[in-house]
């Protein structure tokens, strides 16, 4: 042992240069595609936007009315306007994107891990586990998603979290399926069979090897997931079911539009911009990620 | 003497006489983003009429890259012929530079004038048409015979090729022939429409050595029939000497050396053919002895003391007396084949069928057959990565097949596992340090005790301890499969299960490996379960043999009585089938041997092989008597 421990300090001294790290090469490959950065910048911007809203939002988004200017257009005091009960629709708009962002991150959050956790278990063991989770995910997958959500939340009651909930249950089977597929393959890769030679448990090898190996499609599908799951929220806050007034949730907003909407189409046009360029950013961002993370697009 | 179609025949396309390709200077350009690379410079070579050019060379050296120019198709892959030309004479007589010919010109003559044969016959058939279909499109296309005309001429190249029961094989898909099958039909489009020259890259690498003996004879006598050139590419020195006239050796991009092929292998001048060769394993290297005994490199290390060097090549006797640390009894695994409606067993693959072998301490047992002969399951079984269905393994007196689980991490503490891609086996998401340090870990070894036994283990198999923090892709072959022997290493294991360890590497970095493996088994006792198709590895690195066929061992002794003396019929067929890197003994070999396909392993239920004890021909030498796959000794 005496040789070992000679080796070792020289191992500990030589730092090595220019080593091409999984995520550099990620990084390297993200870059090229201008369409997916600057997705990702309006997506950090949203983010900050919606961390900072109570403090840059010009007034209070559900306390403050003005009464002389209901249903006024974009001017310097107000500048996208004034709902029909006299709110501020930028600082609604700003304040709601909060909502919405937390109502999408949480429900595909919560669904996604469900499902990765369901998926990697069906995929690895197979038999009557994995036939009943795709089973199951099958049944889900039959009903219209938003169809499904106003059911979980026509039982549940119309609130915020059981939006959050009635999103993440239909989040779960998609998430289940792409992890369970990748499962399959990947447990059959020599490095896997070559971890099970070595005797690693079960654990380990859905940890260290078969999770990391499908890490990137779940990152890429959360992504594009996003936009789904905050368009589903929306919806539902637009038919009543989610977000109660006078909370500025983007659909709940849209709702409160649709009785002037020919008078007075700003009130539905900002915040259905806030909601398109929300869900484009995350579906462009997405695609810029899946052409960077997967091995089989450059595998140079 | 030159029709040449164009306005004003230059005056320089002229070939002498019998000349059909006359390639000179001709460099090929790759260029990425990042860089310029040259895969050939400055080649120059030329075939005559129903001569074989054979281009050797090991991966990288541009041999492929300069059929792939040939064809014009090297501008498919990003590359871009830079400089030289090459005059190939067509049908008409005409003469014609392929390095700036239309690409309607082009697309006359592959297929039609110039035909190529791939590697790997499966992906290189389309799969949704059937074998005639794709034969008979190559003639409509080239010769514009209607569809009853080219489907009859079809089957006459199928006949020409040696397929047996040709207007059954017209009918069927790809996935339903066999690889030596394939790369028949392979041959028989590439040569459906008559070629003036023939490329053929690698055709026989993919194949196994039976099949492989069948289609380069093939090859052999068809070109004796239609007296076409061919040039063969291959990294294989032994199927060379089977099959060229003359070689071209190429190294980097650069040819090192050319000639005729009898000369050439006699006395090689340059020193890289001289390495080449020296690390050829060749059949019979070994007669009169009873030990392995390493490669001879003709790139000795400076730094080799004479004493090491002495050591190096003695012959290694490294077996230990005693009871014997793996015992193998009846071994059965076979796998289930469901099908139909309900999804029943209908059929099963009797990969292994009770075999039984004994492995003593430091000793090298060779398992060695064909595909499909079940030497791989026999491997997998022995660790458990395959379930076995009855019989005994018994690691140092414990049956492993019945071990609980918990215990089952001990064992494979002790029995580890080579595979053959070391690049799969590899996480490619993880630094081979790590990858070495994983068994450590698994095992409970404290992290910093397995840093420093990973630093010592990849100076061990010749790498420097800083490699340990790169990742899988920055190494080559061969360094990844010391890297594969260096986590093998790790746990201290007794025995060591190599899978085709060496068999996708070129053959001086196999050389490489096959001693870096013997180093080990001398220093730390190790005893190898050596698993491999090529005979002539096998006879250097083997203690004891073991030859497998159709799931059963059909003979076991020591290596020397089972290479100089085989029993069964199937060893011979097997060595007779080995090239030999001799172009001398090209015709030595025995016909009429080697014919027919290698028989499939899935039975039907209730249809069991038979299976008998094997009969002790020689001391410690046993065979097979009764009849496996309808050989019997």
């Amino acid at each position: 042992m005496t040789q070992t421990a000679l080796t070792a300090t020289k191992a500990v001294a030589a730092i090595p240069t220019g080593v091409r790290t999984p995520w550099s090469e990620f990084w390297r490959k993200f870059r090229r595609q201008h369409v997916a950065v600057v997705a990702l910048a309006f997506v950090v911007l949203l983010v900050a936007v919606a961390i900072l809203a109570p403090w840059i939002a010009p007034y209070d988004a559900e306390t403050f009315f003005d009464y002389d200017r209901i249903n006024e257009g974009p001017s310097l005091a107000h500048w996208l306007g004034v709902d029909p009960l006299g709110r501020d629709i930028l600082s609604r708009i700003l304040v709601g994107g909060r909502i919405s962002l937390a109502t999408g991150f949480l429900s595909v959050a919560i669904g996604g891990l469900i499902g990765t956790v369901l998926g990697l278990l069906a995929g690895y063991y197979e038999g009557w586990w994995d036939r009943l989770v795709m089973r199951l995910s099958d049944v889900l997958f039959a009903f219209p998603g938003i169809l499904l959500a106003l059911g979980v939340v026509a039982i549940l009651g119309s609130s915020l979290v059981n939006v959050v909930v009635a999103v993440s249950v239909f989040s779960v089977p998609a998430f289940a399926r792409l992890v369970r597929g990748n499962t399959l393959v990947l447990k059959r890769a020599t490095y896997v069979e070559a971890a099970r030679s070595i005797g690693a448990s079960d654990r380990t090898i859905l940890t260290r090897h078969i999770l990391p190996g499908t890490v990137s499609s779940i990152v890429v599908y959360f992504t594009m997931r996003l936009g789904t799951s905050i368009i589903t929220a929306a919806s539902l806050s637009f038919l009543g079911m989610g977000a109660q007034p006078p909370t500025p949730e983007w659909g709940a907003m849209l709702n409160d539009a649709r009785a002037d909407m020919v008078s007075s189409p700003h009130v539905a046009i900002f915040p259905s911009l806030a909601i398109f360029l929300t869900v484009l950013a995350f579906n462009l961002l997405g695609d810029g990620l899946r052409d960077a993370l997967d091995p089989k697009l450059d595998r140079a | 003497m030159t029709r040449s179609p164009s306005p004003a025949p230059a005056p320089s396309l002229i070939l002498p006489d019998r000349r059909i390709l006359s390639v000179s200077d001709l460099t090929v350009r790759f260029t990425t983003s990042e860089r310029t690379v040259e895969a050939v410079r400055d080649l120059s070579f030329h075939v005559e009429a129903g001569e074989t050019l054979a281009i050797v060379g090991e991966s990288g050296s541009g041999k492929s890259v300069t059929s792939l120019a040939l064809m014009r198709l090297v501008e498919h892959g990003g590359g871009k012929i830079a400089t030289g030309r090459m005059l190939f004479r067509r049908r008409s007589g005409a003469i014609l530079d392929l390095a700036h010919a239309s690409s309607a010109e082009m697309r006359e003559m592959r297929g039609a004038e110039i035909a190529m044969i791939f590697q790997e016959p499966m992906t290189s058939l389309n799969p949704v048409f059937t074998a005639g279909e794709q034969i008979a499109e190559s003639i409509r296309v080239h010769q514009g015979k209607g569809h009853a005309a080219a489907r009859a001429e079809a089957l006459r190249m199928l006949d020409l090729v040696r397929i047996p029961e040709a207007r059954n094989v017209l009918t069927r898909f790809p996935h339903q022939l066999s690889g030596g099958m394939r790369q028949r039909v392979m041959i028989a489009m590439a040569l459906a429409c008559r070629p003036q020259l023939l490329i053929a890259d690698e055709p026989t690498t993919a194949l196994d050595v039976t099949i492989q003996a069948q289609i380069l004879e093939l090859i052999r006598s068809l070109q004796d029939e239609m007296k076409m050139g061919v040039v063969f590419i291959t990294h294989d020195m032994g199927v060379v000497a089977e099959i060229a006239d003359r070689v071209l050796v190429m190294f980097r991009g650069d040819k090192v050396e050319e000639g005729s092929a009898a000369p050439l292998f006699a006395a090689p001048r340059h020193a890289y053919t001289q390495a080449l060769l020296a690390a050829v394993p060749r059949l019979g290297a070994m007669a009169g002895s009873d030990l392995p005994r390493q490669f001879d490199l003709l790139r000795p290390d400076a730094t080799e003391t004479p004493a090491a060097q002495a050591t190096r090549d003695a012959p290694q006797d490294t077996r230990r007396p005693g009871p014997p640390i793996l015992r193998v009894r009846d071994l059965v695994t076979r796998f289930d084949i469901r099908g139909g409606l309900l999804n029943r067993v209908r059929r099963r693959v009797h990969a292994v069928e009770r075999i039984s072998f004994d492995l003593q301490a430091g000793e090298t047992l060779a398992l060695v057959g064909e595909s499909g002969c079940g030497k791989s399951t026999t491997g997998r079984s022995l660790l458990r990565l395959v379930e076995s269905q009855s019989g005994l393994i018994e690691f140092a007196g414990e049956n492993i097949r019945h071990l609980p689980p918990s215990k089952l991490q001990a064992l494979r503490k002790n029995i580890q596992f080579i595979f053959q891609d070391p690049y799969a086996s590899l996480d490619p998401r993880l630094t081979v340090g790590f990858s070495i340090m994983e068994p450590l870990l698994v095992h409970g070894t404290p992290r910093r005790q397995a840093e420093a036994r990973v630093a010592w283990l990849l100076e061990r198999v010749g790498l420097t301890p800083t490699q340990g923090s790169r990742y899988p892709h920055e190494f080559s072959g061969g360094q990844r499969q010391r890297i594969a022997i260096a986590r093998a290493l790790a746990l201290n294991p007794k025995v060591i299960v190599a899978d085709e360890a060496v068999s996708a590497l070129d053959v001086s970095i196999q050389a490489q490996i096959v001693n870096l493996m013997l180093d080990l088994q001398r220093e730390l006792g190790l005893s190898y379960l050596f698993i491999s198709h090529d005979m002539a590895v096998v006879e250097r690195v083997s203690h004891r043999v073991a030859v497998m066929f159709l799931g059963q061992i059909v003979e076991i002794g020591p290596r020397r009585a089972i290479f100089e003396n085989p029993q069964h019929p199937y060893t011979k067929k097997l060595m007779a089938a080995v090239p030999v890197a001799d172009p001398e003994r090209r015709h030595a070999r025995p016909r009429g041997l080697l014919t027919g396909e290698i028989p499939s392993p899935v039975r039907a239920l209730g249809d069991e092989p038979e299976v008998a004890p094997l009969v002790e021909v020689g001391p410690g030498h046993w065979a097979a008597r009764h009849v496996v796959g309808g050989l019997a000794a």
